[in-house]
């Protein structure tokens, strides 16, 4: 794993609510370094979670430029986006929980059977991120089993297993500062550490700067100086 | 259903067990392993087996309809088909009603035919009869070589009339039991026709006609179309066309109800051939198979609805699935595989398996019943083409609903619950 540098210059999202059309982002100039561990905060509805999606690969700008590594990622096919979000991106999300009816070990591998990879390469690599995001013990269980802490260490499994160059956590649980959380974030820091990935967060911290690098403040569609 | 979702729960964990080993003892995991499997459970396919099996019984009542209609029309055939129908040699002059044959009848035939006893017209004549199930005297008051069926107020009349017929003391006779009771022709009888030897070997069912040389001679069985053929247009057979299937039954009708009513007096008779009967109960089948199939094909279609709505559900349910699967890089045609394959399979093992139901039981009916099954072959056909239909119909809808799944929505909204779930900064938690 090494990780991701990526660049927005002037990046702009439109939605389409009813007859009328909302400009999200309006302009968006960012540039995050490769194994950067950056934090997007704001208010609600100022278009930080956009932001996110957007730099996620989870839908493209409506106008600006956006590029990955030097690649330009603007304009992408739909299949070519799918491509490189399971190529680039490790996502932990609330809104992408595991899958249910599946075992812990299936969520894991689910990014690895994407690409048709071996039976050996996608026990090898399962295991080996879940020993990383400190999910072995889990993965014979079922993913309803969980609690909380377990789920987001099987998320976390599941987002490095594919060796993503960046790391896309949308999880407010891991912020807000309980311990069980706190032991998460400090696996993420040593993942970091470990192998230099890039990590995009999004949320509020109670206090002060934790171990991101940078906090990013979105203000009315854009970065706030 | 609950036991195979174990079944399939049990087959999971030895997979795993088979991968991982045994479970270590003092995890997390360990501690949940006993809690109820309540994330399998809510994935069990239950409602799918339910509209499954729905879609199975409505194949196999399509089928098994089929077949044990086509059964029970063969067994009407075939009953229709048994007793003396059209005899052989019927060499025997004018029957349209109580009249003796003509002279002129009885020359042509003297002419036409050489070496035969002739029968003597019987009519209304009471004999003691001793055949089949019928022992007693009756009145015979014509001939026939067919069935007709008299019915009418009279209770006495009411019966299909046939050679074993034990209750009626008025017969209509075919001519085979005139030939039992009269003499005639005998097996091994030679007869000529248009001066060339011919043998008879016995009674012959109409529309058949078998030849078999025999030395110094020829041996046939023959029938009033042979006659008709060696002889077109003999007035014989304008006589003898009302007692032949396959001539026209309005004269044998007219000739019967002339004949009851000579016996019956004013008695109200109908008076229908066997042919028009299997005609009319054919009709009546046909309809009940049209029916009975379109009630199958209704079952079917129910089946096909409960399947597609729980597929539709099944794509709302794990709609969360396809999200983080599309996120992960699956491709519309991923999904659209994913979830259509299974419907699809579902759906054509359900439909294929009710076909086979449907057969295996009609065939267990037929053999119960002791009726000839059918293959049909044509309902078959149908009902795995509707099978088919339904799969890919089922298999397709669904499909392209799970792969227009809007992930970007269904974050947005995760969201917005998150957001609405989640302390804020000005809202600290104590």
């Amino acid at each position: 794993m090494s990780g991701a540098a990526i660049e927005l210059r002037d990046v702009r999202k439109l939605y389409k609510v009813g007859p009328i059309f909302v400009e999200t982002l309006k302009g968006v100039d960012l540039s995050l370094q490769e194994g950067e561990m950056a934090l997007l905060t704001g208010a609600d509805r100022e278009g930080r979670a956009a932001l996110m999606r957007v730099l996620g690969l989870i839908e493209p700008p409506t106008g600006g430029a956006m590029s990955i590594d030097g690649d330009d990622v603007t304009n992408l096919s739909a299949s070519a986006r799918s491509s490189a979000r399971n190529a680039i991106f490790g996502y932990v999300s609330e809104g992408l929980p595991l899958i249910e009816g599946m075992s812990v070990y299936d969520n894991v591998a689910l990014p690895l059977r994407m690409r048709d990879a071996t039976r050996r390469e996608i026990r090898d690599r399962a295991l080996q991120s879940a020993r990383y995001a400190g999910a072995e013990g889990l993965l014979r269980l079922r993913a309803g089993r969980l609690n909380p802490d377990e789920t987001r260490r099987a998320q976390l499994a599941r987002a490095i297993v594919g060796a993503p160059a960046a790391l896309w956590v949308d999880d407010p649980w891991l912020l807000a500062g309980a311990p069980a959380a706190a032991a998460i974030m400090e696996t993420l820091a040593s993942i970091r550490a470990d192998t230099g990935v890039t990590m995009i967060f999004c949320g509020d911290l109670p206090s002060g700067k934790g171990a991101f690098d940078r906090l990013i403040r979105v203000e009315e569609g854009r970065v706030a100086p | 259903m609950s036991a195979l979702g174990d079944a399939l729960a049990r087959l999971f964990r030895r997979r795993d067990r088979e991968i991982w080993g045994e479970p270590p003892l003092n995890t997390a995991a360990s501690a949940t392993a006993s809690a109820p499997d309540a994330g399998y459970a809510a994935y069990g396919p239950r409602s799918s087996h339910v509209s499954a099996l729905a879609l199975a019984l409505g194949a196999a009542c399509f089928v098994a309809m089929a077949a044990l209609l086509d059964a029970v029309n063969l067994e009407a055939g075939q009953r229709s088909q048994t007793g003396e129908r059209a005899s052989f040699y019927l060499l025997f002059p004018g029957v349209s009603s109580a009249e003796a044959p003509t002279a002129q009848h009885m020359a042509d035939f003297k002419r036409a035919v050489t070496g035969i006893r002739w029968l003597t017209p019987v009519y209304l004549k009471t004999a003691a009869f001793k055949t089949g199930l019928f022992q007693g005297e009756a009145t015979i008051i014509g001939v026939t070589g067919d069935y007709f069926n008299i019915s009418g107020a009279n209770a006495e009349s009411g019966r299909l009339l046939t050679d074993l017929d034990a209750s009626m003391n008025h017969a209509v006779a075919s001519l085979s039991l005139l030939q039992a009771i009269n003499g005639g022709l005998k097996p091994g009888q030679v007869v000529e026709l248009d001066g060339k030897p011919f043998m008879a070997l016995g009674v012959a069912n109409p529309d058949r006609l078998y030849t078999l040389p025999m030395p110094g001679s020829r041996a046939i069985y023959v029938h009033a179309r042979v006659f008709e053929k060696l002889w077109p247009g003999h007035p014989a057979r304008i006589a003898l066309g009302a007692v032949f299937p396959g001539f026209p039954t309005g004269p044998g009708a007219y000739g019967i109800r002339n004949l009851m009513r000579a016996v019956m007096g004013d008695t109200p008779v109908t008076v229908s051939h066997g042919d028009e009967d299997l005609d009319g109960l054919t009709r009546m089948s046909r309809s009940l198979s049209i029916g009975l199939g379109a009630v199958g094909a209704v079952a079917l279609l129910a089946g096909g609805v409960g399947l597609l709505t729980y597929f539709l559900a099944q794509v709302a349910r794990r709609k969360p699935e396809i999200v983080v699967r599309s996120v992960y890089g699956a491709r519309p045609i991923d999904l659209e595989v994913r979830f259509g394959a299974r419907a699809f399979l579902i759906t054509t093992a359900a439909g294929f398996s009710g076909i086979a139901a449907g057969l295996i039981g009609a065939q267990w009916v037929c053999l119960r019943e002791e009726w000839v099954f059918v293959f049909p072959a044509a309902t078959v056909q149908v009902a795995a083409a509707l099978t088919f239909a339904l799969g890919v119909v089922l298999a397709a809808y669904p499909a392209l609903c799970a792969a227009q799944v809007d992930v970007v929505s269904f974050l947005r909204s995760a969201q917005i619950g998150k957001e609405q779930s989640v302390p804020r900064r000005s809202q600290p938690q104590p």
